[in-house]
């Protein structure tokens, strides 16, 4: 079936090419791999593959078709006096079957054919094909330079032709305009089983279409014979045109190019932007972002507070902001607490018995929690806490899986003061007392197993391991029926609802969270009641434009950022209803994940590309039976949101929102609010309140289209305050780019002003003047036929700054310490020359196997830091 | 007398201050004036602040004895119910909240509730049902008992509940008055800890009769047949596509059999306008919820006081409606106030035979609990005698500190409550309390005259309101009888009653051969019937006896057939037999066998003797009773 197409190299090698002659300006390896929604190691591989055959060159870290291999050639044909000859010319010039197909008056197309008999065979076609002509390379030519009422003739009479064949009007639409682009049709495999064809029309005398000349191959001869195949049939077609190829005056369509310019200078460099539904546009919160932003930076202050006053806040504040860089301090002299807003406010309001909370258990077990209830609740185990000696302040460490537990334990710590440290549930015991180490908790509340995968997961040795010799009670929330001494539930049911949310100073942790930082020192984010609520909801309800009685779902874990924020806080703050579950999307098939959606009727879906990706792998149908009406948005986050995937998304789900941001900022940077157009593949603009630019090293705003450091240039109210315990490291990144935060991200702007990300700066390594990423090089690696897989470190040298090190698994695995020795020095031979640098230090080693993460990220950190002699750090996801 | 020194009694229960400020009706005595001035604004008013697909003309339209309410209109009960709250700032509110005896809760707010009503009733139209059809209800205290009913109503057909725990004749025969050709049934229902098997009553009653039947099976797979189809498949395998038909205000929107003394249960009918309008009103006005209130009715799903205050009015007024299935006291005497405390009721509709069951067990179980949130408890069903009332205002208000305990009469025919005392007007023990707005109560003697003050009558309505039913299904002359029984064209409530001269009413018990068994009317004829069916019994008497708990009990007399002996094992069979056929709340308490029955000459039994006898009290005027 079409969805479980998979991509031929052919076929991908010709998207390369197609994707190429759409993009003169030159195309970024990381750009095609968006594209084709591949790996970055593929897209180099393709890349290189394709340079060394002619097709396309490289220059620095672009590439372009080559100019050559399209150029028309020197000796203009002459122009044949019939259309037969035309046929034979360009049989004469292919060797291969091909065609002329005339447009008769009914508005068939007449096929007429010359080639080496029997080949290729054409299932289905014969002398005339009917309704059937738009599923082929000539059909599409004709159809594109059709006049629109006329086309919509035949469009209205489409039929599937192969069972890849578009129908869909709209698609269609968008080929036609790219064979009018480029002057010329391309069909692969997708529409025509078997076979590739390549087709361009011809015009009669006033200009009107007459028909078309093509050349159709099997498919899998096609990309070698691409440009040969392309000079032939435009140069043909155009001299049968019996009509001047250059209009004088302005021409209604792009009907061909000057004969000195390349075909494909026609094509905008720009990825189609994607208006947002009607309706969405029109309802949204944030109607006009330009004049938002602007506000937001001009007069920040009073943008925030205006903000701010929605909440309860004790004592009023004397200051809105303190930026005394690195450290900003928002609220200033302001009393308030975050748990008190999120659910004594609604409590004791008509929202009392609307559901704050659906927690789906890994067991199955479903909470609904309205707003009195979950306030009743924390609060009861907030004078659990008390009973326990916890005071304001101090840290409550958090190792459970995403609940209502897991919940109330944050609102019961935000409730007294106290700061929560959620540490994943999975995550190793080292790590764990580490971080017990690090923020010297008070408190462990920890579940002692859990459910996921239809597997059951025991957390006892591993808690009891962490906290050995640790004075750290834990608070155990046990669901294997043995009874602890201090357990979860018995606390709450000992305590009544009567402890009252502490009044705390707008600045007053709210909680630590670890980064999964690359090396050294944990990093502990800490955020704080007074600003991170503000800016959070802010954006919940501008970005993730929420609206009252909506339900909203973060398929995160609540113990990473997206969780605390959005799966937890920005809803309940906003009086809104929130679905947690912990249960693996597509445990034991996606149907959870659907149900989930509909039976809760999720309005707005929060979720990560991962998951987008491998929700898509799964079929289109379980989408397609799932009654879906309520959503309305999908919010991605997490990592690059492929093209491909965000198309699959907005058809099958709903309109997509890719947004960027981390831990340390606390709520969405960078994103397309739905009241502009998105463009898939680019995250977007700097939201209110976030003023991003995209630098050189030097902290110098880069022209669009340039790639650089993408950084944040001032504090907004819900950005970090500091490293818990490292403060030098905070200070640190707001110096190593003068002025400002580094994210840490690569970045690249459009002349429109949207933002893409290329990936991690740490991702890149700086071998004596050049700086490469790691994926640049694999790629290069990866296009030797003898490599299976590669990972590219950057070893620190004192002479050269940092070597290249690639290690490689081999395709054949049994192979003598001899032969690997002289394969390793091949290949690193080879590898220079991919890269362009005979002088480049580069050194091959070769594993039996990469170590790899859970999710099957290669670990380049312990690849690394084995090199080195380091402690390779949290190991707690490695895969076993 | 008893009657005298209950009208003269001095004791009063006052509503806190705040609590009358804070009334939904601060001036009871002028909303009444308006609602008997000009009946036709005043339900107008009301009525209007539902969603009319088209506005009703006319208000009413009064033909003796038949009644139209917002004529010309057009709405959909569930349509206000569900769709005005899904579709607005209510969605994720919960609507119902289920509780287990176990302590097992589930809930569905406005948006998840509407979602599975509307894929209910689109199954339901797959199964063939269409507008006007009928649908025998007969579920345990569930949700899915609730959206059964909804998505009846939501597709324009009548739902009738029958109580889950009548037996097999008594189902049979609802059925088949009806003419129903689709019942929705749960094969359990769950009642101290045990299951009570359901499924074989359905089983025998529908044996013969040409009836598609649709499970909610909670213990085993629903039984297999082409005739069998499971509720929960039928929910989830539709998409929720059915819309609220717009309906006639008079379209009926449900039947719900009460017992008669005639034997032949009456299937009173109630329509989708005038019972929305009439039971919203009395819930806010009488019962005083407010916007975020918890209400919890008591009751169960097959009688009137569920189809009002479970279901059809808490949802009308977008608040979170309670409902529990099993026994009130199990797992504890707490279990209630547990309840109460962890979900904050506010508002409390039970039944005097509840109350009395709570003053058995002791003041320290309600203690134990934090029932600070409860501020109002209605009770009806029988009369609320004044040890229960004074008990209730002691032990559950905190001595009438926190809130009202208010007594009120209605029944299956009037929809809502009738009489009642309003928190603004002082409670009397052993008083109901005044007619409610909308209603105009008299006592009259059997020729229709009004009797003084003080003096025993018939308890009569002089006009019909909203929430009135329509008629009898399939008997319209019964409806009739209801307004002819008493000369002056006025509705005959059956109850004896008395008035004091300030306008309170006094109800003192049924009129005619219906016993009320812990708050369930029960007909003596019913009963009677059954026990003669056995083939030992030849002849059979019921009375109801005083029960410090149920009210009144059963007690059947029983003349064996020729040849049997009167043995212990025969007494239990019958009752037994009984009990198959009637279900628990008919069977007879207790059982005697006498050699022959009192009985008048024309041959109908004395059971006034009978009772008289029983209670030790004068027989009164036996000049009828058979030598």
């Amino acid at each position: 079936m079409a969805q479980s197409r998979k991509l031929t190299t052919v076929q991908a090698a010709l998207r390369v090419l197609a994707y190429l002659a759409q993009h003169p300006e030159g195309v970024e390896a990381p750009q095609l791999a968006a594209f084709l929604g591949k790996s970055l190691s593929t897209a180099y591989a393709l890349l290189a593959s394709l340079v060394s055959e002619g097709f396309a060159e490289r220059e620095g870290s672009t590439y372009r078709l080559s100019k050559n291999a399209l150029a028309p050639s020197r000796a203009p044909l002459a122009e044949p006096e019939k259309l037969s000859d035309a046929l034979e010319e360009l049989y004469l010039r292919t060797r291969e079957r091909t065609y002329l197909a005339l447009l008769t008056p009914e508005g068939k197309l007449r096929l007429t054919t010359r080639g080496r008999q029997g080949l290729p065979k054409l299932a289905g076609v014969d002398d005339q094909i009917t309704e059937g002509f738009h599923a082929l390379a000539m059909g599409k030519a004709v159809l594109a330079f059709l006049e629109a009422g006329a086309q919509a003739i035949h469009l209205q009479n489409l039929k599937t032709y192969t069972h890849l064949t578009i129908t869909d009007p709209l698609t269609l639409e968008e080929e036609l305009a790219k064979v009018r682009q480029l002057g010329f049709a391309v069909e692969i495999e997708e529409h025509t089983d078997g076979i590739s064809g390549l087709a361009a029309p011809i015009f009669g005398q006033d200009g009107q279409v007459m028909g078309a000349f093509g050349v159709v191959v099997p498919s899998r001869r096609f990309p070698y014979a691409f440009t040969r195949l392309v000079q032939a049939v435009q140069e043909v077609a155009r001299a049968a045109s019996s009509h001047p190829r250059v209009e004088p005056t302005p021409p209604p369509e792009p009907e061909g190019l000057p004969p000195h310019e390349p075909l494909y200078l026609g094509s905008s460099a720009e990825e189609e932007a994607v208006w947002p539904p009607k309706t969405l546009v029109q309802n949204a919160n944030l109607r006009d972002y330009a004049a938002e932003y602007r506000r937001s930076l001009e007069q920040p202050e009073q943008f925030w507070a205006e903000w701010a006053t929605r909440f309860h806040w004790f004592q009023p504040w004397k200051q809105v902001q303190e930026i005394k860089l690195p450290y900003h301090r928002w609220f200033v002299g302001a009393t308030t607490n975050l748990a008190y807003n999120a659910l004594d406010r609604h409590a004791d309001s008509p929202r009392r018995n609307q559901l704050a909370l659906i927690a789906l258990a890994g067991d199955g077990t479903v909470h609904k929690l309205t707003y009195r209830e979950l306030r009743d609740l924390s609060a009861r185990l907030a004078g659990g806490l008390l009973s326990l000696g916890i005071q304001p302040g101090d840290r409550v460490a958090v190792y459970m899986p995403t609940g209502l537990e897991m919940a109330l334990t944050f609102l019961a710590c935000a409730r007294i003061g106290a700061v929560h440290v959620a540490i994943p549930a999975g995550l190793s015991s080292q790590t764990l007392r580490e971080r017990l180490q690090d923020t010297n908790a008070r408190l462990l509340v920890a579940a002692d197993r859990m459910y996921q995968g239809g597997r059951t997961l025991s957390f006892t040795n591993l808690i009891e391991e962490a906290t050995q010799g640790l004075e750290v009670p834990v608070l155990w929330y046990s669901r294997s029926g043995s009874a602890r001494p201090l357990e979860f539930w018995d606390l709450i049911e000992a305590h009544r609802p009567t402890t009252k949310a502490l009044p705390v100073e707008s600045e007053h942790p709210l909680f630590i969270l670890y980064t999964s930082g690359s090396t050294g020192k944990p990093k502990g984010v800490v955020h704080v009641h007074g600003g991170y609520m503000v800016g959070i909801t802010y954006h919940l309800r501008t970005l993730f434009d929420l609206k009252e009685g909506e339900i909203s779902w973060a398929t995160a874990d609540l113990s990473w950022i997206v969780g605390h924020s959005y799966g937890l806080y920005a809803p309940l703050l906003e009086g809104l209803t929130t679905v947690l579950r912990a249960e693996r999307l597509d445990y034991p098939d996606p149907s959870g994940f659907y149900e989930t959606l509909e039976d809760c009727g999720v309005n707005v879906l929060i979720i990560s590309p991962t998951w987008l990706r491998a929700l898509r792998k799964h079929g289109d149908e379980w989408a397609k039976n799932a009654q879906l009406r309520d959503l309305r948005l999908v919010a991605s986050v997490g990592e690059y949101l492929a093209p491909e995937v965000w198309h699959w998304a907005a058809q099958n789900l709903a309109h997509v929102v890719d947004h960027w941001w981390q831990t340390e900022t606390g709520g969405p940077c960078l994103s397309t609010p739905v009241c502009m157009p998105a463009k898939p593949g680019k995250a977007g603009f700097p939201l209110p309140g976030v003023k991003m630019q995209v630098v050189d090293a030097q902290g110098r705003e880069l022209p669009p289209g340039q790639k650089g450091h993408l950084v944040i240039c001032k504090p907004f109210p819900h950005f970090m305050r500091t490293f818990w315990n490292n403060p030098e490291r905070y200070a640190e990144q707001w110096n190593r780019i003068p002025g400002c935060y580094a994210t840490g991200d690569i970045a690249v702007r459009d002349s429109e002003g949207y933002i893409a990300l290329l990936g991690r700066s740490d991702d890149v390594i700086k071998a004596g003047e050049l700086r490469i990423g790691t994926a640049e090089i694999e790629g290069a690696m990866l296009s030797h036929p003898a490599v299976a897989e590669a990972a590219a470190v950057g070893v620190a040298n004192p002479e050269m700054g940092e070597i290249i090190k690639v290690y490689v698994v081999l395709k054949t695995r049994e192979a003598s310490p001899q032969v690997r020795e002289i394969l390793a020095a091949k290949l690193s031979s080879h590898l220079r020359r991919q890269l362009g640098s005979l002088s480049l230090p580069t050194e091959v080693e070769i594993m039996d196997q990469l170590p790899r993460t859970k999710s099957g990220k290669i670990l380049r950190r312990l690849l690394k830091a084995q090199e080195q002699g380091a402690d390779p750090g949290d190991l707690s996801t490695l895969e076993p | 007398m008893e009657l005298e020194q209950l009208l003269k009694t001095k004791v009063s229960y006052q509503a806190p201050a705040a609590q009358q400020q804070a009334a939904n009706v601060p001036d009871f005595g002028a909303e009444y004036a308006r609602s008997l001035q000009d009946p036709e604004a005043f339900w107008g008013e009301q009525a209007r602040q539902f969603h009319w697909f088209r506005p009703f003309d006319r208000v009413l339209e009064w033909n003796f004895p038949d009644h139209r309410w917002f004529l010309g209109g057009q709405t959909n009960i569930t349509y206000n119910a569900l769709d005005r709250h899904a579709k607005g700032s209510r969605r994720n509110q919960v609507a119902l909240l289920y509780l287990g005896e176990d302590g097992s809760e589930q809930k569905l707010t406005y948006g998840e509730l509407l979602d599975r009503v509307s894929r209910l009733a689109t199954g339901l139209m797959h199964l063939g049902v269409q507008k006007g059809d009928r649908v025998i209800i007969y579920m345990p205290l569930t949700l899915e008992g609730v959206m059964a009913m909804l998505a009846c109503a939501r597709i324009g057909a009548i739902h009738s509940v029958v109580y889950a725990g009548l037996g097999v004749s008594a189902l049979r025969e609802r059925i088949m008055d009806a003419g129903a050709r689709l019942v929705i049934a749960g094969d359990v229902s769950y009642r101290r800890g045990k299951p009570v098997d359901l499924e074989s009553i359905v089983l025998q009653a529908i044996e013969d009769l040409d009836v598609q039947t649709v499970w909610f099976c909670r213990s085993k797979a629903a039984p297999e047949g082409p005739r069998f189809h499971d509720f929960n498949r039928l929910l989830w395998s539709h998409k929720p596509e059915a819309e609220a038909v717009p309906l006639d205000s008079e379209h009926p929107l449900f039947i719900l059999y009460t017992s008669g003394s005639t034997g032949k249960p009456k299937g009173v009918v109630h329509v989708h306008g005038g019972y929305m309008v009439g039971t919203a009103y009395h819930l806010r006005s009488f019962f005083d919820v407010k916007e975020t209130d918890v209400f919890w009715a008591t009751s169960d799903i097959g009688w009137i006081v569920g189809h009002s205050y479970i279901v059809y009015a808490p949802l009308l007024l977008g608040i979170t409606s309670v409902l529990r299935e099993g026994a009130p006291d199990y797992p504890s005497p707490a279990a209630l106030w547990q309840a109460v405390e962890r979900y904050r009721v506010n508002v409390m509709f039970t039944a005097p035979t509840a109350v009395r069951m709570f003053m058995k067990f002791g003041p320290e179980w309600p203690a134990q609990h934090d029932l600070s949130s409860l501020r109002f408890i209605g009770v009806a069903g029988e009369p609320l005698n004044p040890e229960a009332w004074q008990w209730a205002v002691e032990h559950l208000m905190d001595g009438g500190r926190r809130g009202f305990v208010a007594d009120n009469w209605w029944q299956t025919e009037l929809g809502g409550p009738t009489l009642g005392t309003p928190l603004t007007l002082p409670g009397k023990p052993g008083l109901v309390g005044v007619p409610l707005p909308g209603v105009e109560a008299t006592v009259v003697d059997a020729e229709g005259h009004e009797v003084a003050p003080g003096t025993g009558g018939l308890l009569a309505l002089k006009r019909p309101f909203p929430h009135m039913m329509r008629t009898v299904w399939g008997n319209h002359a019964r409806y009739t009888q209801y307004w002819t029984e008493i000369p002056g064209n006025v509705y005959a409530a059956g109850d004896v009653a008395s008035r004091t001269a300030e306008g309170y009413f006094a109800v003192l018990g049924r009129a005619d051969d219906v016993l009320n068994v812990a708050g369930h009317r029960i007909g003596t004829a019913d009963v009677e019937s059954a026990l003669v069916s056995h083939p030992a019994v030849a002849e059979a008497a019921v009375i109801g006896v005083p029960d410090p708990i149920k009210g009144e009990n059963i007690k059947a007399f029983v003349v064996l057939r020729v040849g049997r002996e009167k043995t212990e094992a025969l007494k239990t069979e019958i009752v037994q037999h009984v009990r198959l056929e009637l279900g628990p709340i008919a069977t007879p308490g207790e059982l005697v066998f006498l050699d022959k029955l009192p009985k008048t000459r024309s041959g109908k039994i004395l059971r006034r003797l009978l009772k008289a006898q029983e209670m030790g009290r004068d027989p009164g005027d036996l000049s009828t009773l058979e030598e």
